[in-house]
Order: structure tokens, then C-alpha cells, then sequence
């Protein structure tokens, strides 16, 4: 079954929704081959779906990432569409949304969720702002924690919006006025949004990698014997609050962390592109001082046991990354991974706070 | 290959200035200067279909300078572009002018939605230019609905509502991995040489062409262009073969002349120190005289940035 048969097969059965959770991850072979348009659309279809048959809790972390990262016009109407289905008030959940009302301000287009192909130019359309605005509208008092953001929203950006835009946010304003009626929120429990550690794979200690000066060692050589904060990234990657965002954060990283018993590494996820002399200029360029410790690297030959080792988010038309989720991952002293930050914001502090802990 | 804004704008401001009212008579400008045409004078000439072609043209170059501020007069301009039963002149004059209004980015935000939506309709009109000009706006905007007309246009003749090389042109102010197949299939098969330099230029950035390239510039039989553009792709694609394949070209003496100026310009810009036969051949090029003007230029380059790596 098809993508689109079985988004249509569980639209039909909303319990089945389920099913539709293995098509958020990035790598499903659904996604492998096609470009990034393509994979935004058919992921953007599968996510709307959600509006009608309920959104699972499990499948909040990459509706919330969508939202917060995504400057498709598309696949972010279809995570506001998808936040629709939310069963429970979730602060981060709303938060997302007012983020992408800022971060879609000036991107806003028209969008059609008819029919998944794109041969044809459709009858009904909306905007993203507009899906942004009216699941607002529709969380209600449950989005009361971002009331005075959304004010402060339209004061500064509405008089540039069009007119159904404005007044589905004039309305959402109204609506989140209200303080939700229930007191005592208790948090979704387990919370969505930690994310579980890799399966790992027994060969990876082996696999060769090549840093920013030409280096080669071994994973195991390299991540074995200290704490390692190693994050995925590639130096094509068009979207600003993603992997350029990461680089610089470890760089940030770098600057808090006086131990040179803690490692920082960023690994390509495109090693046929990202040769040496470009991963140095990107980490340069984002603040990254190169040390013993401190190393971008490429897997040329074990790229893809390194994926299977992390079970990585991230897909392929070719050799060309097609989509990818932002991901972190605190690798102890015997290279096992320990803590994963896949698809959620992560900072500075958060990032230290794991170290001091486990360390 | 992305046109500049510059560029851009000037064309928009010629295609307004062509729009624009004749001189008028002098009843007619004093008339003008008793009274400013209202946003409801404006209206009634642009959307009357009675009205004479120049006269609702000249009423779209009256609204275009005050649409952005005026709903009225915006919508009613894209409406015009939006609507394939109207005068084809007066939907173009209508497109340049909501295009110029575009760069008034932040005023024209409420707009964007339903001009993108307008431009879309307009991307396969009947009229080759009407859809020429908004297919080139819609692949500047990396609209995937333009992408997917010019990308099966490719793959099928029938369908394309524009020539392969415009194409071709558009598809790389945004170009997306799922299009690489397309263009190595038509690398390999078309005849016309512009065509395939064009879709060799795109595939500069897919590791997975890194064969096509080596093949290309190594063939002495292939087209001198091609082989030449696959050089450029070929050093930044994979240094390493790149330098072997070059060092190959540059000691040929039987090989392209200007296939070998573009290696070894490219070689100039490469931060591997080149191989010593490289070297000596170069400055054996420079020192024999006579020689084809684009070799030399080359061989000079070359041996200046060498000149200056030299030095401490």
C-alpha cells in the first residue's frame, strides 16, 4: 500500500492512526529517492491527516520540530493542521505555533491539502498563516500560555498580512484570552518529547572517518575514553535554524567547556560533498576552533552503518540529503550513546546540565 | 545561472515603461491636473472590457505605482492576471505591474498569497509570453507547482510549456536532488550542445555525477564545452580526481586548447600545490611563443598565483 492509500485508508478508520507514525520518520523508504520537495509534500499530507484522526502523543516531537524549524509554507500548514488533532494542552505545542507565525511572516502562501499530486491546480486553497492563526483559534484558552505573544504578533506584523489572516488572529487572540478552566495541568506522562536512545550496531567502532583536515582515525579511537557531544549536520543544508543553527550552538558549546575531557563532534550526513576543506570553512565560519577534541568529521564508506548506529532522521534521493531532523547525541566514555536530543530545541545549559550529570 | 535582482527590475521597468500612457494632448493634461484620478476612476477603465486595449493598459500603469497601498486596486490587478478570458496585453501590463509592487516586500505580504495563486493560472496560458513571464517569477519564488510543470516538461516534449533550455534555467534558481536523474538522463541523450552544458552546469553539485564529469572531461571526443563545464564541476565535486584528469589534459599537447586554458585556470584556484610536471609544462606553454590568446591568458594566471604562493 501506498502512502497515499494508507493516509486514505486511515482517514477512513481513524484508529488506525498509528500506522500513519512510521511515515513521520525521515528515513522511512517511502522518502528514499525522491527530492525535497517531493518528501515535504508527501510528509506534509501524512501530518494533516492528523487533524482528523487525532494527533498521538508520539507523534508530537516532529509537529512541534516541523513548526519551529520549517520554512516550507506547506509542511507547516500541515503541522498546524496536525496540531489541531492534539488531544492535550501541550505549552510546547502552542509555543511552536507562535514561533511559526513569526518565522512565516513574510513567507506566507497559498497552500491545498485536495489531493496530495500537484499536476493540477486546485479549487480550494488557504495560506499557512492562516492555519497557524485558526489552530490558535482552536486551542483556545489551551494556548493561554502564548495570549500576550500573539498580541504583541499582531501589533508588530499584522497590518502586513491580509485580511482572513488578520481576523483568524484577531479571533485566536480573543480565545486565548481566557486562562484554561482545569488548574493543576499534570504533564504527559512519559513526555513526547524525550527522545529514546539508538538501537546502536556492534561494527561502528571500526568505521573510519575522515575530520576537516584530512585526518583519518576510527569512531572508536576518537569517542572512546571521554564524554563526546556529537551532533549530524551537512554544509549544504539550505535552512537556517537547522544545521547551521547546530554548528554555532557547538561552538557555543566549545566556548562553555573548559574540560578537554569532553569532546565536541559534528558528523556529515552528506560525506560525498562535504569534503575536508568544506566542513573546515563551514565549522570555522560558525566559530568552531579545531582541536584534538574538537572535529568535524565525514564517513565516506561507513556513512551508512552510522545511521543504522543512530538511527538517524534523515533521507536520501541519491546522495543528496532530502530531509533531515535536527538531532544531538551525548556519547559516554565507552562509546555507547547516552542521552539523544532528536527533533526538540536543545541549549547550551541543557546540554551541560546532562554532562554534570552523567559525568 | 539566478537572474539579479538588478537585472530584474530593469526588465520590470522597461515592460512599465512600455505600458505607460502616450504623451497626452494638452486638453487632456489640463484635465489631468484639475483633478487626480480617484482609485474608482482607475477601476472602471481597468476592469471595462469594452474599453480599447491601450486605454486599459494605460489604466494599469495609473494603478500599479498605488496598488500596494490600495486593496481595491491590487486585487483587481491580480484578478486581471488570474483570468485567462482576459486581454492577454492588458494581463501582462497587469503582472509587471504587481511584480513591481513585489519589491515594496514587506507592503506587499497581504497580497503574496493570492498573486502566487494568480501567477500559477498564468504559468500555462495560451499566450507563450504571459506564461514565460510567470513560470520565471514562480521558479524565482522556488514554487514547487512550477518546479513539477518545468520538470515534466522536460521529461515529456508535450507537456513543456517552455523551451528545455529555459527549463533548464529555471529549475536551477532552485534545484532539488529529485531533478538530478532528469538532468544526467538528458546529458546523456540530448544533441543539443547549449541544452547539455546547461544541465551539466546543475549537476555541479551532485556528488553522484562525479562519474559523468570524470567521463566528460577526460573524452577528447566530447563536446569542448561540456568538458569544460564538467572541469569546473569536476574540481569542486572531487579535488583529487580532478587534479589527476587535469594533469593528463594539461600535459596533452594534442588536447583542446581551450579545454586545457579552462583546466588550468581551474587548477589556479585549486589550494593543492599542483605536480611538478604541471609546473614545468606551464611555464613551457608561457615561454614558447606565439599561442592561442586564451591559453596564455591561462598559463599567466597560473603562474602568477604560483608566484605569489611562492613567497613567504
Amino acid at each position: 500500500m501506498d502512502a497515499e492509500d494508507l493516509v486514505a485508508a486511515v482517514l477512513a478508520e481513524p484508529d488506525r492512526r498509528e500506522e500513519l507514525l512510521p511515515l513521520l520518520h525521515e528515513a522511512h523508504p517511502i522518502y528514499q529517492g525522491r527530492g525535497e520537495v517531493s518528501v515535504s509534500r508527501l510528509r506534509g499530507w501524512v501530518m494533516a491527516a492528523f487533524e482528523s484522526v487525532g494527533l498521538p502523543p508520539s507523534a508530537l516531537p516532529a509537529v512541534v520540530e516541523t513548526l519551529r524549524t520549517s520554512l516550507d509554507p506547506y509542511a507547516v500548514a500541515a503541522a498546524a493542521k496536525a496540531a489541531r488533532g492534539a488531544v492535550a494542552i501541550d505549552p510546547t505545542l502552542s509555543r511552536a505555533l507562535a514561533t511559526a507565525l513569526v518565522t512565516m511572516r513574510g513567507r506566507d502562501d497559498s497552500v491545498s491539502f485536495e489531493s496530495l499530486q500537484h499536476d493540477r491546480l486546485p479549487t480550494t486553497t488557504t495560506t499557512t498563516l492562516y492555519e497557524i492563526a485558526a489552530t490558535l483559534r482552536q486551542l483556545g484558552s489551551g494556548a493561554h500560555d502564548v495570549h500576550q505573544q500573539l498580541v504583541e504578533v499582531r501589533d508588530t506584523h499584522a497590518d502586513t498580512w491580509s485580511g482572513p489572516v488578520v481576523q483568524a488572529l484577531d479571533e485566536a487572540i480573543e480565545a486565548t484570552a481566557r486562562a484554561p478552566r482545569m488548574l493543576g495541568l499534570t504533564e504527559m506522562s512519559p513526555s513526547p518529547y524525550v527522545s529514546p536512545l539508538p538501537p546502536g550496531s556492534p561494527g561502528v567502532g571500526s568505521i573510519r572517518l575522515e575530520d576537516q583536515s584530512g585526518a583519518v582515525t576510527t569512531f572508536d579511537e576518537h569517542f572512546r575514553g571521554r564524554f563526546n557531544v556529537a551532533a549530524f549536520f551537512y554544509t549544504r543544508c539550505g535552512n537556517p535554524a537547522k544545521c547551521s543553527a547546530t554548528i554555532t550552538r557547538l561552538a557555543a558549546v566549545q566556548a562553555r567547556v573548559v574540560d578537554d575531557r569532553i569532546g565536541i563532534a559534528g558528523i556529515s550526513y552528506d560525506p560525498g560533498y562535504d569534503i575536508p576543506e568544506r566542513l573546515a570553512a563551514y565549522g570555522s565560519a560558525r566559530g568552531l576552533r579545531f582541536t584534538d577534541t574538537v572535529r568535524l568529521f565525514r564517513a565516506p564508506a561507513g556513512h551508512s552503518q552510522l545511521r543504522e548506529h543512530f538511527d538517524l532522521k534523515v533521507g536520501y534521493a541519491g546522495t543528496i540529503v532530502n530531509h533531515h531532523a535536527i538531532e544531538l547525541y551525548l556519547i559516554g566514555p565507552d562509546t555507547d550513546t547516552v542521552h539523544v536530543w532528536s527533533r526538540v530545541e536543545w541549549t547550551v545549559d541543557d546540554v551541560l546540565e546532562v554532562i554534570g550529570r552523567l559525568a | 545561472m539566478t537572474m539579479k535582482a538588478s537585472e530584474y527590475r530593469r526588465r520590470l521597468e522597461n515592460q512599465l515603461e512600455a505600458a505607460a500612457p502616450e504623451r497626452p494632448s494638452r486638453q487632456q493634461a489640463d484635465s489631468a491636473e484639475r483633478r487626480e484620478p480617484t482609485v474608482d476612476d482607475i477601476l472602471t477603465e481597468l476592469t471595462n472590457r469594452r474599453l480599447g486595449t491601450k486605454r486599459r493598459v494605460a489604466a494599469v500603469a495609473l494603478a500599479g505605482p498605488r496598488a500596494v497601498k490600495r486593496a481595491r486596486l491590487m486585487n483587481a490587478l491580480i484578478n486581471v492576471v488570474a483570468d485567462a478570458t482576459e486581454n492577454d496585453e492588458v494581463r501582462k501590463a497587469a503582472l509587471a505591474a504587481v511584480e513591481a509592487a513585489t519589491f515594496k516586500t514587506v507592503e506587499f505580504r497581504r497580497y503574496a498569497a493570492r498573486y502566487t495563486e494568480a501567477l500559477r493560472v498564468a504559468a500555462t496560458d495560451d499566450d507563450p509570453e504571459l506564461r514565460l513571464q510567470a513560470l520565471d517569477i514562480l521558479a524565482l519564488n522556488r514554487d514547487a507547482y512550477a518546479q513539477q510543470l518545468l520538470a515534466a516538461g522536460l521529461r515529456d516534449r508535450r507537456e513543456a510549456v517552455v523551451s528545455p533550455l529555459q527549463a533548464i534555467r529555471m529549475l536551477g534558481y532552485d534545484l532539488h536532488a529529485e531533478h538530478y536523474p532528469l538532468l544526467r538522463e538528458l546529458v546523456d541523450t540530448t544533441r543539443n550542445a547549449p541544452l547539455r552544458r546547461a544541465a551539466l552546469g546543475l549537476l555541479a553539485a551532485d556528488s553522484a555525477s562525479r562519474p559523468l564529469m570524470q567521463r566528460i572531461l577526460t573524452d577528447k571526443s566530447e563536446d569542448r564545452g561540456a568538458r569544460t563545464t564538467a572541469a569546473v564541476a569536476l574540481q569542486s565535486l572531487a579535488p583529487k580526481e580532478f587534479a589527476r584528469a587535469a594533469r593528463r589534459i594539461v600535459l596533452d599537447d594534442d588536447d583542446a586548447t581551450d579545454v586545457r586554458a579552462a583546466v588550468i585556470s581551474a587548477m589556479s584556484q585549486s589550494p593543492a600545490p599542483p605536480a611538478r610536471d604541471v609546473v614545468k609544462k606551464v611555464r613551457e606553454i608561457d615561454e614558447s611563443p606565439g599561442g592561442a590568446r586564451q591559453l596564455n591568458r591561462a598559463v599567466q594566471r597560473f603562474r602568477a598565483v604560483q608566484h605569489r604562493r611562492s613567497q613567504p
